[in-house]
């Protein structure tokens, strides 16, 4: 190289200084250009060097470049012992330094020559060569200029790599936000035009980058939306910078789905709009879990009818619509006939079959506009809605709509594998504006479908007022008797039974109801009510309890000492699994006889399950207890379970006796039953004996024991004590 | 047992041939390897090479040349089946990216690829095969040299058609690619010996706007109008846009390093605004001189290349050596010349084989394990 290139090389360093922003790139190529043009074989750069304290010591150094030899190329940025002699001192070009240099523990080349070119404060580049390049240009003074600039150029670069780095982070903080965030979002330019989406969005939507880079986002409109949904979005975005809402978009494969699209305009310190940035999540879960709890809250999960809250709300428009347009509508309250033992006899899934058949078959008979519900159980609900103004007219289109379901709901039933047949019984209630209470509607509608059940079912019947009047004073009824126990308005009446010689040999207790205002409340009033309700059970084991205890008072007296006491059992209290060890504690509790007393029991509970009856009567039998059969021969009466059945007594209902002597279909009833007992070896006694000649008549074919208005009616135990006393 | 040659030429590819010469090395080497170079000709026959060492479980690399070198010929026909006794370490890399960040990253990724198959094996040879079409060899190589400097030598070729048409020309067992570079790093190999003999004009100039191997400045003048002042001043040879393509082989640029060595750019393309395209990158704030094709001294060249060779591997009589020849000398000195050359080449080094390719562009160190260059129309030789 001749003096004529130091220029030119000058020339070509202080580009390349000039064009680097970051140290480590600068350092290096630096470093290369100064091999290139100096042909020596290697150089490294030290930044920083701390001043030596000893001239021949050694100074700790970082590599900070190293160009062209492997060894130190390794060595970057790890702290490196070098010889002060090498590192710290002024600009020179040194030959034969074999020993010097070997401190650089360079495997691949032994160094000899070096060139030293001091970075003003900054540090020292060191350039290494087997043998030191010839040349006659005075190296160390040439390049003094570049090396003012490169170190000037260290400070520029070191304190642009201080902001880059701050940048970085930021930037890759903001990336990995922008890259991991569950929500999608999607940066447009100044036009609408899509040009980033992060992979949310493609998770999301289907589409990648590539797919969507440059096209406005309306590519993925689902077309739910009209023009003005779209105007006022973007009027939103215009004025305020900003819009939010529920958008429905179309993925990439067609599914159109809901999400909650966030739309914000990103402008510059000036004011220029620069992109619009959208943030959206795909609320497609959440909208279907709210459609599932609506669905949960407001419909029959079995028929997938409207549920009784939905039924409400739709009354309640209905309501406001007839209002306002003066037409009539229409409430039908259903009920299908005998669903209980269909569900007892067949099982609840098949019950199940025959509510969602109903339901298909009550939505196909009404209008779009009406509503079908299913309050629960085998009941549901229609309402009619728009029809006539005036009542007759509506009453007529009801009363046709009902006929309709009536004679839909007939129709056989395909259940699992058998052949059902139901019929259902409709009240049905008319309606105009508020001009009754949405309770009282839904209660009268109720009511006349309890009216249509004791019509005989399989009927429609309208409200009537009267029908209406007699529930709510059941429903006063059964309050009442809820408290009848504690408030002591129960008592035993007591009916003689005697035998052939007139003599007594017990009673049957029978409960009476004295209420403080209706007075004494008939069993047949108030006995079927308990039965429905329940409470015969705590009133029966009252009367239990209650007899045993006369039992036991009985006993220290002469003339009442072996009267047995015959109490009814209910098939609720029989059915109770602790019914036997019940009757034993209060056995036990009272001190009575068992052997004087005798439950009575009719046909109905005994069929209801034959297995279970036999075995509490078994029980019961080995206490002593003995058992009758109430109300004989009005019932299936089979007699293969009454032959194993453990009874004591066969009770003749009243409704034969009555006829004894003047229906020889009657007659002929009793002499078989009283024959048949005679069979079985059981005793037997006739009940509703009123007349002499009912008595004779069953003394004579073998009835020995009577219990009726002949020998006295049910009375007060004081009564009957002293009805005993008479006798 | 007389030892077996690791090179050999089969004239025809046929799979018979191919499978026979494999068994019989692979009888002596079972960890055998092949590197085949491939003529332009025969560019279909790599998937008949791929198969037959597929089916002997031998692991193959190799490139498509412009042709072959035969000893003391030039074939455009046959394979050159160049056998290792245990296949080295390789790579295929496609697709190599242009931009510089990109550059310095797979720079970065190969280098980091070969320092973790260094072990403390003294000598060890980078060597790497180009396609030709990959603009900026010159770049990849200063960034490799970054990271790997002096603990390998470097040496290659650059591969493909000498139409200078795309084309795959680089394979391995399953691939053949385009635009990337095949590496072997060949332990126990001092690497390569590069000449090319042109004489240098006292003259230079510095090519002040360059863009990769596009020069479109010279002394801050257009590249084109300096250069036809240059042809016209030292040689009187009056160079226009219409004969441009007939000159540029014969008067081709010298990029003038510190060290006084040249490195050759050939001028093959002529740009509407006056710039120059050559054959591999031009740096910013190169010295260039201009180069006179006619003052190529061949005997020169060889001399240094046969000496080279003795310095690095002692006596190579009887040796086997590689030899790739350019693709551009050929066409400067013409094929008559150029074949002499190639015969003088294997008399004076006594070899007992030269197996090698016509390249497109040649890759060797400035000094011994110097810095890896990218040269137009030398000869790179190294043993085998």
């Amino acid at each position: 190289m001749g003096r004529d290139d130091v220029l030119p090389v000058l020339y070509d360093l202080v580009v390349t200084i000039g064009s680097e922003i970051s140290v480590k790139p600068l350092l290096t190529r630096t470093l290369q250009r100064l091999l290139y043009h100096t042909s020596f074989s290697a150089g490294f750069i030290c930044l920083d060097v701390s001043p030596c304290e000893h001239e021949g010591g050694v100074v700790e150094v970082h590599l900070d470049a190293a160009v062209g030899d492997f060894d130190l190329i390794g060595e970057i940025g790890k702290p490196i012992h070098l010889p002060c002699a090498l590192i710290c001192r002024s600009a020179g070009r040194e030959d034969e330094q074999a020993a010097l240099l070997s401190a650089l523990r360079c495997t691949q080349t032994q160094y000899k020559a070096y060139l030293r070119l001091p970075i003003d404060q900054c540090g020292v580049i060191v350039l290494l060569a087997a043998e030191i390049p010839e040349t006659d240009l005075p190296l160390t003074t040439m390049l003094q200029p570049v090396l003012s600039h490169l170190a000037k150029a260290i400070v520029l670069c070191r304190s642009n790599d201080a902001s880059t780095s701050v940048l970085v982070k930021q930037r890759d903080m903001l990336e990995q936000v922008f890259e991991s965030s569950y929500s999608s979002v999607m940066i447009t330019d100044d036009q609408g035009n899509i040009i980033e989406v992060n992979p949310a969005f493609t998770r999301i939507t289907g589409y990648t980058l590539e797919e969507v880079r440059g096209r406005n986002p309306h590519c993925m409109a689902s077309g739910r939306h009209d023009k003005q949904f779209y105007r006022e979005m973007w009027s939103d975005i215009t004025e305020a910078g900003h819009w939010e809402g529920e958008i429905w978009n179309r993925r990439k494969d067609g599914e159109v789905f809901p999400s909650w699209l966030s739309i914000n305009q990103i402008r510059d310190k000036s004011g220029k709009l620069l992109h619009y940035v959208g943030t959206s999540s795909d609320i497609t879960k959440r909208k279907e879990a709210e459609a599932q709890i609506h669905q949960l809250a407001f419909y029959d999960h079995l028929t997938q009818l409207p549920n009784r809250r939905l039924l409400v709300e739709r009354l309640q428009q209905a309501f406001s619509v007839g209002t306002r347009s003066g037409q009539h509508g229409a409430v039908l309250f259903l009920d299908l006939d005998n669903f209980k033992t269909l569900n007892d006899t067949k099982g609840h899934d098949t019950g199940d079959q025959l509510l969602v058949e109903v339901a298909k078959r009550l939505d196909a008979c009404v209008r779009e506009g009406d509503t079908v519900a299913r309050l629960g159980g085998d009941e549901f609900v229609v309402i009619l809605e728009s029809l006539s103004t005036t009542s007759d007219e509506a009453a007529a289109q009801a009363d046709m709509v009902a006929e309709k379901i009536r004679d839909e709901l007939s129709r056989p039933y395909q259940l699992s594998n058998h052949i059902h047949y139901s019929t259902p019984s409709i009240g049905v209630v008319l309606f105009r504006g508020n001009l009754q209470s949405l309770d009282d509607v839904l209660k009268y509608a109720d009511t006349a479908m309890y009216q249509a059940k004791t019509a005989g079912r399989n009927t429609i019947r309208f409200y009537d007022p009267v029908m209406q009047a007699a529930i709510e004073a059941r429903a006063e009824l059964e309050e009442d008797l809820r408290h009848a126990l504690e408030r002591d308005q129960l008592r035993l009446y007591y009916q003689v039974q005697m035998d052939s010689r007139r003599r007594p040999f017990g009673a049957e207790v029978l409960l009476r109801w004295i209420h403080p205002e209706r007075g004494l409340i008939p069993p047949a009033k108030f006995i079927p009510l308990a039965e429905e309700t329940g409470l015969i059970v705590p009133i029966g084991l009252w009367v239990l309890q209650t007899a045993c205890a006369q039992l036991r008072l009985w006993q220290s007296k002469e003339l009442t000492r072996d009267l047995t006491l015959a109490v009814n059992v209910s098939a609720k209290q029989f059915r109770r699994p602790d019914f036997v060890k019940q009757v034993q504690r209060t056995l036990v509790e009272s001190g009575a006889r068992p052997a004087l007393l005798k439950l009575e029991l009719t046909e109905s509970i005994v069929l209801e399950n034959v297995e279970d009856t036999i075995s509490k009567m078994r029980e019961l039998k080995l206490l002593g207890v003995s058992f009758s059969m109430d109300d004989f021969g009005t019932g299936y009466s089979s007699l293969q379970y009454l032959k194993r059945l453990p009874l004591d007594q066969i009770k003749i209902d009243q409704s034969f006796v009555r006829d004894i002597a003047s229906d020889p279909n009657d007659a002929a009833i009793v002499q078989t039953i009283i024959a048949m007992s005679e069979v079985m070896g059981l005793l037997v006694i006739a009940e509703g004996v009123e007349t002499e000649e009912q008595r004779e008549f069953l003394d004579l074919r073998g009835c020995h024991a009577f219990q009726g208005y002949l020998f006295g009616k049910p009375v007060p135990l004081e009564e009957f004590e002293v009805q005993l006393k008479g006798q | 047992m007389s030892k077996a040659s690791m090179m050999c030429y089969l004239p025809g590819i046929e799979a018979g041939e191919i499978d026979k010469k494999l068994a019989e090395m692979q009888a002596l080497y079972p960890k055998l390897g092949v590197c085949a170079l491939l003529p332009e000709a025969e560019k279909d026959k790599v998937a008949v090479l791929q198969a037959a060492c597929k089916g002997c479980q031998v692991p193959i690399v190799g490139g498509i040349f412009p042709a072959l070198v035969q000893d003391g010929h030039f074939r455009t026909g046959g394979v050159w089946l160049l056998f290792f006794r245990e296949m080295p370490y390789f790579r295929l890399y496609e697709d190599l990216p242009t931009g510089a960040a990109e550059a310095e990253q797979i720079a970065e990724k190969v280098s980091a690829d070969i320092r973790a198959q260094i072990d403390h094996t003294p000598d060890m040879t980078l060597f790497m095969l180009f396609d030709a079409m990959v603009p900026n060899i010159g770049t990849l190589l200063d960034n490799l040299y970054l990271h790997l400097a002096n603990r390998v030598h470097y040496a290659g070729a650059n591969a493909g058609s000498e139409t200078f048409q795309p084309m795959p020309c680089l394979f391995d067992n399953e691939r053949v690619i385009r635009n990337g570079v095949l590496l072997l790093l060949l332990t126990r190999h001092k690497g390569a010996i590069l000449e090319h003999g042109y004489h240098t004009n006292p003259h230079t100039s510095y090519a002040t706007s360059t863009n990769g191997n596009c020069i479109s400045q010279i002394d801050w003048q257009p590249a084109f109008k300096v250069y036809q002042d240059l042809v016209r001043e030292h040689y009187g040879e009056e160079v226009t846009r219409e004969n441009f393509y007939q000159y540029g082989v014969h008067f081709p640029f010298g990029i003038v390093r510190a060290n006084h060595h040249v490195v050759v750019r050939i001028p093959v393309m002529l740009a509407e605004d006056g710039s120059l395209f050559c054959v591999g990158e031009v740096p910013p704030n190169s010295v260039l001189t201009l180069l006179k094709a006619p003052t190529v001294r061949m005997v020169e060249t060889l001399h240094n290349l046969t000496e080279g060779l003795k310095s690095l591997n002692g006596d190579v009589s009887d040796a086997e050596l590689l030899l790739f020849y350019c693709a551009g000398r050929r066409l400067h000195l013409g094929i008559e010349m150029a074949t002499t050359e190639l015969e003088a080449f294997s008399g004076l080094t006594q070899a007992s084989k030269v197996a090698g390719a016509l390249s497109l562009g040649e890759i060797g160190g400035s000094t011994v394990h110097g810095y890896p260059l990218f040269h137009n129309a030398t000869l790179v030789a190294a043993r085998w």
